[in-house]
């Protein structure tokens, strides 16, 4: 399953996402977060970003950020946390 | 304190910044370029760079960016200031300058592409000499800045952060390096605040992230997007001094507690507040040895998780494990009580507040007239007691009144960059001396008048001084003199603008004044009242109306401006030597000395700016012209008389007679005129009372005061008194 990260992850954004999320992990397959479209992304998407793959390890399910934008490899990048959200392969390429 | 209190501080600071900026660059362009005047505008712009980055203002963030890289490269000594680089300072200042008034939403961001280009190859012109920094540079190859700093800007991928960080591989801080423990409080992230930035900035200065905290992220589940969850440990090398460091911090307040700690000694736990954690979440440590996006995950045990205490960041304080709400207020000194542990110089104040302050000393000095006229009509004999009384109300109200006034600099400080627009727009060379800079006015009159002062100086070197070829033709130098003055005179301040040009070509002016129908072809005039012809609505002596004094406005626009903040203007000029326009405003809106009057019964008040004399007529002096228009003979000028009481619909026809009291006021539009009343009761100094906030606008009164036994007393409005009853220029027009 995919869900598609909008454009900018704010405030706004962060609220629907956290229960679309949820939700669709709870379906039990892997769940993939599209961030081709992201163009801004700060500490509140971050942070919704890194409880999805912490919750994602709790329940033992499985995801991934697929074709991550320069906003999302850039937050993650300065942040420190390209390798919590499993783009230090994204990253090296 | 609230995000958008603290960026209002950040537009302040900005503003401050430019105007020192300013002022060195124009010492330096003067010839007094000295180490301190380079450091003073590298200092601004990098404040200015800083709190940009702080509040994601990205443009301006990335443009102060490199304008600061070749700012630093002047200041190292790497750069001479040659006369052409400071042209290209002085235009990039100019660029910041519109940036600044972009972030507060006045204007729209400017296009910086063609300086930006220009400062950067500047920055780049020393070749591939490598130049040794001062500190970690975003342009300097042994830091990630520059590509991280543009990042901030356009988050562009392309950018390639290994080869940036390639050169990291020291695990350690250098001695001497900081470390900075940032842990954004629980609501951090309130009014868009974003941390994030402020890292985004760090990283700019070549520092890593060390640690990152996730003890207090919760799951999904629990998610709150309002909270911030998450806290840093981050490296800063040796060569980024303490100060630039907290000048990224200037503006976070209490939005993050901080400890900045140099890398060895222990980190002051105190500088941050403990926070609430949700339990077994993870904490991410990035290894010594690995390079920023090598991050490992470690779970903390248990038991610290439990405590609220972060695994990540050195020792605890053990005696203190209890959580704290983050937000709460005593959790910690905030970043800014940190770096500024200093006194405090200054402090800033709501305009509110100040203004909440003026209006209730105001109305102490109201009650105390009213008190005074008490104790005086039921005969009690204070004396010296209601006089200190007295006095101290005025020392108190010259205090709260003090506490408004601002230096007229910050206006005046807009015109050297008119002056050089202008030059490049007309070719005209023009040498600008300002004056009086420091004279204090009231806020509000200095946030009002910087529009038509604007006007007037682009008018004088547009209209006013001639073209090179011109001035050189007359004998005159090639460069032109505009003089900018401003002066406390008494209770007014007299701003007066000045040039060395042409003057006023009175023929043409009068010539235009009739072609529009502002005067009557055969009307005869002074040449002062020609020269005020161009204050007529809609006049404009220029053929074609040009780009930069007749942008569809006129003087008169000038004029109702100076008017309409209780002021006056005039114009002097002299053909071939030059002309001078001087505004007398008021000190003050909120105060003013009255002429104290009665008239149908009424107690009305005349600004006493605006009183010339009071008379009663002679014998022969009051002429008639029709059942209701009269005209008095004063010294050789026929004035009209208007009774304020059918004027202001106070009563019935009043009979103007050689018994009648007439006050001459000078109004800006119609001259003098003298105004009959029944009588003259005191002259006093009156708090002005706004009609329109309080009641409605009416038309002939421009306000109201109350007086020291309680009675409303409404103030005329002379100039709108003249224009409602004849005109001299209709006078002017029937003769």
């Amino acid at each position: 399953m995919t869900i598609s990260l909008p454009a900018v992850i704010d405030r706004r954004a962060v609220s629907g996402l956290a229960v679309e999320i949820s939700d669709a992990m709870a379906k039990g397959s892997h769940l993939q977060l599209d961030g081709s479209a992201v163009q801004q992304v700060g500490q509140i998407g971050l942070q919704l970003l890194l409880s999805a793959f912490k919750t994602a390890t709790s329940r033992d399910a499985r995801i991934s950020i697929t074709q991550p934008s320069a906003a999302i490899m850039n937050a993650a990048k300065i942040s420190g946390t390209l390798d919590l959200l499993g783009l230090e392969t994204a990253h090296a390429a | 304190m609230q995000h958008d209190e603290i960026q209002q501080i950040f537009l302040l600071e900005c503003d401050e910044g430019l105007d020192l900026a300013e002022r060195a660059l124009l010492a330096c362009k003067d010839g007094n370029e000295d180490a301190e005047a380079i450091n003073s505008i590298f200092r601004a712009v990098h404040s200015i760079k800083g709190g940009a980055g702080a509040f994601g203002f990205t443009p301006l963030q990335s443009f102060t960016h490199k304008f600061e890289t070749v700012l630093q490269q002047v200041r190292d000594g790497d750069k001479p200031l040659t006369p052409a680089l400071l042209t290209t300072l002085i235009r990039a200042f100019d660029v910041l300058t519109d940036h600044v008034s972009a972030i507060k939403g006045q204007a729209e961001a400017p296009a910086d592409g063609p300086i930006s280009a220009e400062l950067e190859a500047i920055a780049d012109s020393d070749g591939e000499e490598e130049v040794e920094p001062t500190r970690p540079d975003p342009v300097i190859n042994e830091t990630p800045s520059p590509a991280v700093a543009d990042n901030a800007a356009n988050d562009d991928l392309e950018i390639d952060f290994d080869d940036l960080l390639a050169d990291l591989n020291a695990p350690e801080p250098a001695a001497g390096g900081h470390v900075i423990h940032l842990r954004p409080t629980l609501r951090a992230l309130d009014n868009g605040s974003d941390p994030l930035l402020l890292i985004r900035e760090l990283c700019g200065l070549g520092a890593i992230v060390r640690t990152v905290d996730l003890v207090a992220l919760p799951d999904l589940d629990n998610f709150e997007p309002e909270g911030a969850y998450i806290s840093w440990e981050i490296d800063v090398p040796a060569s980024v001094p303490r100060t630039m460091i907290e000048e990224i911090f200037d503006f976070v307040g209490e939005a993050c507690g901080l400890s900045i700690h140099v890398y060895g000694e222990e980190p002051r736990f105190t500088d941050f507040p403990p926070r609430p954690v949700t339990p077994a979440a993870p904490a991410v440590e990035q290894t010594a040895n690995a390079v920023p996006d090598k991050a490992e995950v470690s779970v903390p045990a248990p038991a610290a998780a439990s405590t609220g205490k972060s695994v990540t960041p050195p020792k605890t304080d053990a005696g203190s494990p209890a959580p704290v709400p983050a937000e709460a207020p005593a959790a910690g000194p905030t970043p800014n009580a940190q770096v500024n542990a200093g006194p405090i110089p200054t402090i800033r104040v709501d305009l509110d507040r100040l203004d909440r302050l003026v209006d209730t000393v105001g109305e102490l000095v109201i009650t105390q007239s009213m008190l005074a006229q008490r104790l005086s009509g039921a005969g009690v004999a204070a004396e010296d007691e209601l006089s200190q009384l007295e006095y101290l109300t005025r020392e108190l109200q010259d205090c709260a009144m003090a506490l408004r006034a601002q230096p007229i600099r910050s206006v005046f400080s807009r015109v050297p960059r008119i002056v050089r627009e202008l030059e490049a727009e007309t070719g005209k060379r023009v040498t600008l001396t300002v004056e009086g800079e420091a004279t204090e006015l009231d806020k509000t009159v200095i946030e009002r008048i910087g529009e038509p002062l604007t006007h007037l100086i682009r008018n004088a070197i547009d209209h006013g001084l001639e073209k090179i070829e011109d001035r050189i033709a007359a004998g005159k130098a090639a460069e032109g003199n505009v003089r900018l003055a401003a002066e406390q005179r008494g209770g007014h301040i007299l701003i007066s603008v000045s040039d060395d040009g042409r003057g006023i070509d009175r023929a043409r002016v009068f010539q235009k004044a009739v072609d529009r129908k502002i005067v009557a072809a055969d009307a005869r005039l002074t040449d002062d009242e020609i020269d005020n012809l161009i204050f007529a609505p809609g006049f404009s002596t220029a053929e074609q109306v040009s780009n930069i004094s007749g942008r569809g406005v006129g003087l008169d626009v000038v004029k109702q401006a100076i008017q309409g903040l209780g002021g006056r203007v005039s114009i002097s000029s002299e053909p071939g030597k030059g002309t001078a326009f001087s505004l007398s405003l008021p000190l003050t809106l909120a105060i003013a000395d009255g002429m104290i009057v009665s008239c149908g019964g009424e107690t009305l008040i005349l600004p006493l700016n605006n009183v010339v004399e009071s008379l009663q007529a002679k014998p022969g002096e009051l002429k008639r012209l029709s059942p209701t228009q009269h005209v008095i003979n004063v010294r050789g000028s026929f004035l009209p008389v208007i009774p304020l009481i059918t004027s202001l619909g106070i009563g019935e026809t009043e009979t103007v007679s050689e018994q009648s009291v007439l006050i001459v006021v000078e109004t800006e539009s119609f001259g003098q005129i003298a105004i009959q009343v029944d009588a003259i009761q005191d002259q006093r100094q009156v708090v002005i009372k706004s009609l329109e906030t309080n009641f409605r606008p009416i038309t002939g009164i421009g306000g109201a005061t109350i007086l020291g036994d309680g009675r409303i007393a409404l103030i005329v409005d002379v100039e709108a008194l003249a224009a409602a009853a004849h005109s001299p220029r209709d006078l002017d027009l029937a003769a």
